[in-house]
């Protein structure tokens, strides 16, 4: 079931990226969700938006079996901000120029229709930072579903991802849609910052996602048709 | 905030003023201009325009009736593959829509466009002709009898719903499932690509814009001819033209109001009324015809359907050297499939949130089982007339279609009530097929838009009626009906067109599937380079750099 997800998937996965003159900096992964050329990430990101540098996406090498670990050079494509959603740490972007991409017929689910302990694929660029370009793929199950006291559904699995995942996709095994945007790694006292005693370190393999229903709702506000 | 994630929807974004228009620029218009054209020309030269597609058809008939045998049955085939495929299971809309309508609504709704008026009238009448003319057997024996309710239930059973089943299924995967316009363009979307936005797609979308206002338009017309003659047999009000052109102005102005009032508040009621009463009239002729007759009857004329459908399925006439079927089966084959966009259509509009299988089962056997049942109360309660009792409605028959159905409601008591019954149940079938057309008209010439505003519903539902009675005091009924069904062989081989390109498109959509960028101007390539996580992530990290950075006595906390 990884297998076909990740073949479905792996396509859609691209590393967003920060020019800066001839060079461009890793920040994260973003996802193709739309034909007419729109990405989800997490807004966490973008930045506050003041930055002047561009915006840019590259894709994996998908045409080697055994991709090289780097890619020196890529041929990157500029995107934009088209909405933003700071309290769920979700954003919009879309390709500037726009762009029209072949994709599936059903990429977004429906976060509340599945169980706790349904297998999921996480997937990003996980060690980008660090210039190993290479898509990873990991399956996992959904520990639990939580709202956070400020209302946001999210998504914990039983798999650590890495920095390079931030704004990765969580893909549900069972329909092979997009349930969630992968935020990090999980540590309990983020979510409690009142009660928690600085001198505690909670180290865990979990990580956190949040509900793709505000990635769905981020479409909508674009005029975007969800399939 | 929101519980689930929003869904491919059927109603429209916003509120749309009753002035609105929204029009595909080409195909409303060309399409309302080749109408018009058409009607003014029809009835100058009604005539000559007669013979011309009569000849056409009779053409059709000898030349290619073997054509219209052999799709119909692998139309047939075809759909029963799918219900019983491995795409049985994908849900038309996606895997969470939900039905938008009740079952109850969704059948009378099927039942209303898809049949309707011709079942009242030739549920009588053809076991009547099959009877004193059998192709099959010696007239006027219980065998000729036997093999009248075979052929009648071959005409009427599960090859014209496999039509339009299929019809109607392909128009729903690819609006709701892939996302195209509701419109008879998207089902080429496989094969023809983007080509379907450009002329190809508007020629289409034009041709069967003009075939189901025509087909609507001309049997509202003759119609109206069989309701006068019926009412004049009943309450002596004489029959012409004006009498008929006061029915369809009544009837168009309750369509009117039923496809003005929208699909769920105008069409679904007047859908659910209609077959309320028709199911009144069924079991109240049921109850006071011959009861043990028509129920023998009814699992004896299945029984025989199924054991004769591959033979009688298949026929040719070949051995036979006759030409019985060109006035028959051939006639009925190029009818079912000059209407199955309309139907088809119609069918699909209202059938988002079924799966594939809920989709066949509920459109190609229900409605099936109900014409039987409806054929075999009517036909065979006329037949036992004649096999046991008076006899004198095969005679009626040939005569007059409409009247040979009160003829047989005097044999029964209470005729009054049934006759009553039966003139309200033909006006509310006239008017939904009325207004199910209009509304399919609406719907193709807006690109598509399942919900066109109200200014352009008014126009088609009213330009059909006017069309109606132009022809009917004009001239050119017939011969614009007899064009209708001639376009039935050209559609066949659409049809055929149409399976593979569904066949391919549910391969597409259940196969497995990726992204892919088109290709891109690349210009110039840029280095890339180690860099470090900016942004800090939930947990450990943003922990540490908070006591790293407090441990130093800088101001603490990451972003």
């Amino acid at each position: 079931m990884v297998q076909s997800a990740m073949w479905k998937f792996r396509g859609s996965c691209m590393m967003l990226m920060r020019r800066e003159g001839k060079q461009v900096v890793y920040l994260g992964t973003a996802f193709v969700v739309h034909r007419d050329g729109y990405l989800l990430t997490a807004a966490r990101l973008i930045g506050d938006g003041t930055e002047t540098s561009e915006l840019v996406v590259a894709p994996a090498d998908l045409e080697h079996t055994f991709a090289p670990i780097t890619i020196e050079t890529v041929a990157p494509l500029p995107v934009v901000v088209a909405q933003i959603d700071r309290q769920r740490d979700v954003a919009l972007l879309r390709f500037d120029p726009p762009l029209e991409v072949v994709v599936p017929d059903r990429i977004i689910g429906n976060p509340t229709a599945y169980f706790d302990g349904s297998s999921v694929m996480a997937l990003g660029f996980s060690f980008a930072h660090y210039r190993i370009h290479n898509p990873i793929a990991r399956s996992a199950v959904i520990s639990a579903r939580i709202c956070t006291d400020d209302g946001t559904n999210m998504m914990l699995i039983d798999r650590r991802v890495h920095d390079g995942d931030v704004g990765g996709l969580l893909v549900c095994l069972e329909d092979e849609r997009v349930i969630g945007v992968l935020l990090g790694r999980f540590d309990p006292s983020d979510l409690r910052k009142d009660e928690h005693r600085d001198d505690v370190q909670i180290i865990t393999v979990m990580s956190l996602a949040v509900s793709v229903e505000y990635g769905a709702a981020l479409m909508q506000a674009e005029g975007l048709t969800i399939a | 905030m929101s519980e689930t994630v929003p869904q491919h929807t059927t109603e429209p974004e916003e509120e749309q003023k009753w002035y609105s228009i929204d029009v595909h620029p080409y195909v409303f218009f060309i399409s309302a201009a080749i109408i018009l054209a058409s009607v003014g020309f029809t009835i100058i030269n009604h005539e000559d325009v007669l013979q011309l597609f009569e000849r056409i058809q009779l053409g059709i008939a000898e030349l290619a009736g073997w054509f219209l045998v052999l799709t119909m049955n692998v139309i047939l085939v075809f759909v029963l593959a799918l219900l019983v495929g491995r795409y049985g299971d994908v849900r038309l809309g996606g895997e969470y829509a939900e039905p938008e309508f009740t079952m109850r609504a969704w059948f009378a709704m099927l039942f209303s466009a898809g049949m309707g008026i011709g079942l009242l009238f030739y549920g009588v009448a053809e076991p009547m002709f099959h009877f004193v003319a059998s192709p099959l057997a010696e007239p006027g024996t219980p065998d000729a009898a036997r093999v009248a309710m075979d052929l009648t239930f071959l005409h009427w059973g599960l090859h014209p719903w496999a039509v339009y089943s299929m019809v109607g299924l392909s128009l729903a995967f690819f609006c709701f499932n892939k996302g195209l316009p509701l419109s008879i363009r998207s089902v080429f979307y496989p094969v023809l690509g983007e080509r379907i936005y450009g002329p190809v797609g508007n020629v289409i979308d034009i041709l069967a814009t003009v075939a189901t206002l025509f087909g609507v338009a001309t049997s509202l017309g003759l119609g109206v001819q069989q309701v006068n003659a019926g009412l004049d047999h009943l309450f002596g009000i004489g029959q012409s033209p004006w009498i008929q052109v006061a029915l369809i102005t009544g009837i168009t102005l309750l369509a009117t109001w039923s496809v003005a009032a929208g699909l769920n508040a105008g069409i679904r009621r007047l859908s659910e009324i209609n077959l309320l009463l028709a199911v009144l009239l069924l079991v109240f002729v049921l109850i006071v015809g011959p009861t043990l007759f028509v129920l023998n009857a009814f699992g004896e004329n299945i029984g025989y359907y199924i054991q004769s459908l591959p033979r009688l399925a298949t026929w040719n006439e070949t051995y036979e050297a006759t030409t019985w079927q060109h006035g028959w089966t051939v006639f009925y084959w190029g009818w079912w499939i000059a209407w199955s966009p309309f139907v088809g259509m119609f069918i699909a509009r209202v059938s988002y949130g079924r799966t594939i299988r809920q989709f066949i089962l509920g459109v190609l056997f229900v409605p099936t089982l109900i014409t039987f049942l409806w054929v075999t109360v009517f036909g065979n309660s006329a037949l036992n007339i004649e096999l046991l009792g008076a006899g004198g409605i095969a005679e009626a028959v040939q005569e007059n279609i409409p009247v040979a159905l009160f003829l047989l409601f005097e044999n029964f008591p209470f005729a009054e009530v049934t006759s009553g019954l039966a003139v309200l149940v033909i006006i509310t079938f006239f008017v939904t097929s009325s207004d199910s057309g209009s509304m399919v008209i609406d719907i193709i010439t807006a690109g598509g838009n399942p919900d066109p505003p109200l200014l352009q519903r008014l126009f088609w539902a009213i330009l059909e009626g006017v069309v109606a009675a132009t022809l009917l005091v004009g001239g050119g009924l017939v011969a614009l009906q007899t064009a209708a069904i001639a376009t039935g062989l050209p559609f066949a081989a659409v049809l055929l067109f149409m399976c593979y390109s569904l066949r391919k498109g549910l391969a597409q959509y259940s196969g497995p599937q990726g992204f892919k960028l088109p290709p891109y101007e690349h210009g110039r390539r840029l280095r890339t380079t180690v860099s470090y996580p900016t942004p800090p992530t939930f947990g450990r990290r943003r922990f540490l750099i908070g006591r790293k950075k407090r441990s130093r006595g800088e101001s603490g906390g990451a972003q």
